[in-house]
């Protein structure tokens, strides 16, 4: 039999590595067509059908010579395939899922994709819940994120640039947007800075966010997460990029401003007055949520004043008989609260509602029948945790946490004043952040009125224009409002 | 470095959490007062504080029998005190505070208090008949420098024993800073009583030649009771005014005043609820006399009648004349009052006639003037609902 002259060394490196791939070789004049794969990762029964039945009855019928070419455009029946002669590759194709396919006294190969990898079809949202909207998730797998995406947009300007990240995972990584609606500027950032990314590996988006980040330090988002494929073709829509990670359920997209995250997909699909009411609530209940327990702690310590008297009263008697300070009874149970949080998503399903009930009613009756913390406290724990649920991303939601910490401490110290030099630290921050060079906290600061009126009446039909700061290609969403 | 920062960061944050804020004082160390009582028995100040209900600690409540503390039931004071200085619990939560003068009263309270008092949840400050009479000037100065005192805190007297109002058995009630703060407010939004604030009296006590009113509460039949006015020329009590002296007082004082009046009609009593719409009052200075032209205005409804009648245009003329007439007496009699019995403007027409003649103001004697005043009262009420349906 012919040897491989030119594989010869890929083959022995294959048969000597540990790699699992396998090897089907095909007599043809007695010649050999090596055939390699990794079972784990190929569909079988179409290799078998597609590949090996085709040539093999080819082969049992005419003796001519052939080539890769020919094989491709006669023999085979897969759809998808190409061909390539760099015989350093191959480990890489085999190792990424693909079938390769050797022919002797060829230069080309011949790369199949017959892929079969397991995924977990299209599953029901577990972090973006919706009312109204789609219930179609992104997946771990790449290809049917992809299509899920196309499904929504047939634009033929949906580009999706796909690129690989990680020396060792050689994840794909696909940068989705609308080439003539999105800016070419933040295209080209995205890209870059995905592009200048050299580590072994990453496996998920959330990995490739914390590297796209501006700064290590930033607290602050600057991407937001995207698990259902409308709001995907939403965020398109809108200008924005969409990034897809292979082995990630969730997209991320850029670039974000503050009040994105405060935005839910249902405000887009109901009654628009509806939806300011719901946004409003969820922008207050989000500023609640990390500001209410400072506030406690710095009124109480130190500015009982400003309240009315039948607060004062009440708050007085109820402190009555604790042992801890106001300042300490907030800080532990805002860290019992932390920790019921975290044991609730490590935990199963099963038996997260027991640990609802052991935090929510045996911890906080037993810690008031006690008297080891005001109800009150635990009244007001109870409101931040609640409105910071209301926030649809929970990737602010982690800062905020963080940022309550931060007030809480330093209101104990210096009271309303503290509390506000503290929240103005927040706001500056904010206001001098970016995301992908879009300012943070656009449409608010730098103010635009039509931004503005946009963010706050969230619809289609109240706007026909895209949001400015974003500086897109085609401003304009629609010719004539009804 | 980032260790390092990490460390300092943790060494703050454990030090902030266990010494806390450098002012910050627990609020449970706090005593909340709800209700002040000022009284004067013979030259000794007496002060009566209630606290909060539920408190579980009252400053002072030690049950020896030492010079200066005992104890006493129902209000009365029943001390066998050796020094003129003393602090007693009459129950549950009040604390009774003496001394000779308002400043030992209060030291007495402090020495033997263990927690702080906290004065910003005052609803109100009671004056006795006693204490009112020898001028409130100096407790009102006291609330004005006190920082925790809110200057919305109201100020009322009393005729009854001062410890009499603070019998919370008697009175039926949970706490009757806040009961009497609720009664005048609903008063106050009914149009049916004037602000008697803190911040009201800071000001009238300033203009010396007038007087001001301050509301007046008595317990009648076990009740306390909103009763008339007491009128203060040089903060200090010179009468008092009724119920029924108060209307005319009502109607000069309180913008849009609501008042009732019974009016007999025919063979039938006319019920009428009367609004005031425009109220105006001009003054003249003319060869040393000082006019007032006072135009009144009101809207007023027909409630009902004691026996219904049908009534015609000249029926509804007839009744709005008699109203007219009515208001018009209270007005001038609580003019008369003023000007004849207390010799005071505490009816606050000093406002007027300062806003036209300032300069003059500065220069005449207004209590004098005052009292030789003329004034023109024209009262104008249009019955503007009849609220009657004929259901023949």
């Amino acid at each position: 039999m012919t040897e491989f002259i030119k594989y010869k060394n890929v083959l022995k490196n294959i048969e000597n590595s540990k790699l699992d791939i396998k090897k089907r070789e095909l007599i043809k004049n007695d010649k050999s067509i090596i055939i390699l794969y990794i079972s784990q990762m190929t569909d079988i029964n179409m290799l078998s059908e597609h590949i090996i039945k085709p040539i093999t009855e080819y082969n049992n019928m005419f003796k001519y010579e052939i080539d890769s070419d020919y094989i491709t455009k006669s023999i085979i029946m897969n759809c998808e395939y190409s061909l390539d002669n760099d015989e350093d590759k191959i480990i890489e194709y085999i190792l990424s899922g693909m079938t390769v396919i050797l022919i002797p006294d060829d230069n080309k190969y011949i790369i199949a994709n017959l892929k079969n990898i397991k995924n977990r079809g299209v599953d029901l949202p577990e972090l973006t819940f919706t009312l109204r909207g789609p219930r179609d998730c992104f997946n771990e797998n790449l290809d049917v994120n992809l299509s899920l995406v196309r499904y929504r947009i047939k634009d033929p300007n949906l580009n999706v640039n796909v690129l690989e990240v990680g020396r060792r995972t050689k994840t794909r990584v696909a940068i989705l947007h609308i080439g003539d609606i999105a800016n070419d500027e933040i295209v080209k950032e995205v890209t870059r800075r995905i592009t200048k990314i050299d580590v072994d590996g990453i496996v998920d988006s959330g990995e490739l966010q914390s590297l796209l980040l501006n700064k290590g330090t930033d607290l602050f988002p600057q991407m937001s997460i995207i698990e259902r494929s409308d709001m995907a073709a939403s965020t398109l829509l809108d200008g924005k990029v969409v990034i897809l990670v292979e082995g990630s359920a969730l997209a991320i997209c850029a670039p974000v401003v503050f009040s994105d995250f405060f935005r839910s997909c249902d405000d887009l699909l109901d009654n628009k007055y509806i939806a300011i009411v719901g946004k409003f609530i969820r922008m207050f209940a989000g500023l609640l949520s990390f500001t209410i327990t400072a506030l406690y702690v710095a009124i109480v310590d130190f500015h009982i004043d400003t309240m009315p008297a039948e607060f004062i009263i009440s708050i007085n008697n109820y402190n009555h008989g604790i042992p801890l300070s106001i300042f300490t009874s907030a800080l532990v149970v805002e860290l019992i609260i932390e920790m019921i949080r975290e044991a609730m998503i490590r935990v199963p399903k099963q038996i997260g509602a027991s640990i609802g009930v052991v935090g929510g009613i045996i911890i906080g009756q037993a810690a008031i029948s006690s008297k080891l913390f005001s109800p009150i406290i635990l009244v007001i724990v109870s409101i931040s945790l609640m409105s910071s649920f209301t926030i649809p991303d929970y990737t602010i939601t982690n800062a905020l946490r963080v940022l309550k910490f931060f007030l809480i401490i330093v209101s104990s110290c210096f009271g309303l004043i503290g509390f506000v030099i503290a929240f103005s630290i927040i706001v500056i921050n904010l206001v001098s952040n970016n995301s992908f060079g879009v300012p943070y906290f656009a449409p608010f600061a730098p103010f635009n009125y039509r931004d503005f009126k946009y963010t706050i009446i969230n619809g289609k039909d109240t706007s026909s224009f895209r949001k400015g700061y974003l500086k897109t290609k085609d401003p304009k969403r629609a010719n004539k409002m009804n | 470095m980032k260790i390092k920062f990490f460390i300092v960061v943790m060494l703050i944050t454990a030090v902030i959490s266990i010494v806390g804020g450098w002012d910050r004082i627990n609020i449970t160390d706090y005593t909340i007062t709800t209700l002040v009582g000022i009284d004067k028995i013979d030259d000794e100040i007496k002060i009566l504080l209630e606290y909060e209900p539920g408190h579980k600690e009252i400053p002072g409540s030690s049950t020896d029998n030492s010079d200066n503390i005992s104890k006493s039931s129902n209000g009365e004071d029943s001390s066998s005190k050796n020094s003129n200085n003393y602090a007693n619990i009459n129950s549950d939560d009040i604390l009774v505070s003496s001394g000779n003068s308002l400043i030992e009263a209060l030291y007495s309270y402090q020495r033997r208090s263990s927690d702080d008092m906290y004065l910003g949840a005052v609803r109100s400050v009671i004056f006795s008949d006693n204490y009112a009479k020898s001028g409130i000037e100096e407790y009102i100065n006291r609330i004005k420098g006190e920082i925790e005192y809110r200057k919305t805190v109201f100020v009322f007297t009393t005729n009854t024993k001062i410890q009499n109002m603070f019998d919370k058995q008697t009175l039926k009630t949970q706490n009757i800073g806040f009961d009497i703060e609720h009664m005048y407010k609903k008063l106050i939004n009914s149009k049916l009583a004037i602000k008697s604030t803190v911040s009201q009296v800071l000001e009238d006590i300033t203009i010396k030649d007038a007087g001001f009113l301050i509301g007046n509460f008595d317990v009648i039949d076990n009740k306390v009771e909103k009763n008339g006015y007491t009128i203060f020329k040089n903060a200090k009590k010179i009468g008092i005014l009724s119920e029924n002296e108060s209307k005319g007082v009502n109607l000069l004082l309180i913008n849009n005043c609501f008042s009732r009046y019974m009016i007999q009609h025919k063979s039938t009593d006319i019920f009428i609820s009367s609004y005031t719409d425009k109220f105006k009052i001009k003054t003249d200075y003319t060869n040393g006399v000082v006019t007032f032209d006072i135009n009144l205005n009101l809207d007023s409804d027909i409630n009902y009648m004691s026996q219904m009648i049908n009534l015609d245009d000249n029926d509804i003329k007839e009744i709005q004349k008699k109203i007219s007439d009515n208001i018009e007496q209270d007005i001038i009699a609580a003019i008369q009052t003023s000007q004849t019995k207390y010799s005071c403007d505490y009816l606050n027409f000093y406002k007027y006639f300062r806003a036209k003649y300032g300069s003059v103001f500065k220069q005449i004697n207004w209590e004098e003037k005052y009292i030789s005043a003329k004034f023109n009262v024209n009262v104008n009420s249009k019955i503007v609902s009849t609220k009657l349906i004929n259901y023949e």
